[in-house]
């Protein structure tokens, strides 16, 4: 796993939370949660391949 | 492949901490997901030295006169343990204990299974000395 996609997610995750703060202080809250539940797909199709190429590593080196 | 993994592994997983911490307030459930990817990348970079280890383990089986079956299922439980470890503590941090306490239970489950040759082995050498 690149150390650069840990910045790229928290990079992600400022910005979300700069939006959901900007938005919900503007009274749409429909919207904030819109950009929230964007960011945590964003980063789920991200991690998920990780995930993924983790187990897989462990598989190969662990025998299972 | 040195030692020099662990300085790595110490900064990425302060960096990683840090910067959870500073979206746990705002946006607590991609800081839960930083976490994750900051674990995930940790364990990738400590299972880099895991192929040697278990090279010289085995070797060292080999020269006790251990066969490979006795000692495989003591690896495949130490992967189980770190996965189910692993992912049970993400699902703390998300503050699930209960679905933690599952995943270990899951754990300590496929972990007895895969130990059922050796303790298949242990009672049948038992039974012969009996």
């Amino acid at each position: 796993m690149n150390v650069d996609l840990i910045f790229r997610i928290a990079a992600v995750g400022i910005l979300v939370a700069v939006l959901n703060i900007l938005l919900s202080r503007s009274g749409r809250d429909e919207q904030a949660l819109m950009v929230t539940i964007a960011g945590l797909v964003t980063v789920l199709v991200i991690l998920v391949q990780q995930i993924s190429d983790l187990f897989a590593l462990i598989k190969s080196q662990f025998g299972l | 492949m040195t030692v020099e993994v662990i300085w790595k592994a110490a900064a990425v997983a302060i960096v990683g901490a840090v910067l959870a911490l500073l979206l746990q307030k705002n946006a607590p459930e991609m800081s839960l997901l930083l976490t994750l990817a900051v674990g995930l990348a940790v364990t990738g970079l400590g299972l880099q030295l895991a192929s040697e280890i278990l090279e010289m383990a085995v070797m060292a089986a080999d020269s006790c006169g251990l066969s490979p079956a006795v000692v495989r299922p003591v690896f495949k439980c130490t992967a189980v343990g770190l996965v189910t470890h692993l992912t049970a503590q993400v699902c703390r941090d998300a503050g699930q204990g209960s679905i933690a306490v599952a995943v270990e239970g899951c754990g300590v489950f496929a972990a007895v299974y895969i130990s059922l040759p050796l303790i298949r082995t242990l009672l049948t050498m038992i039974g012969e000395l009996a």
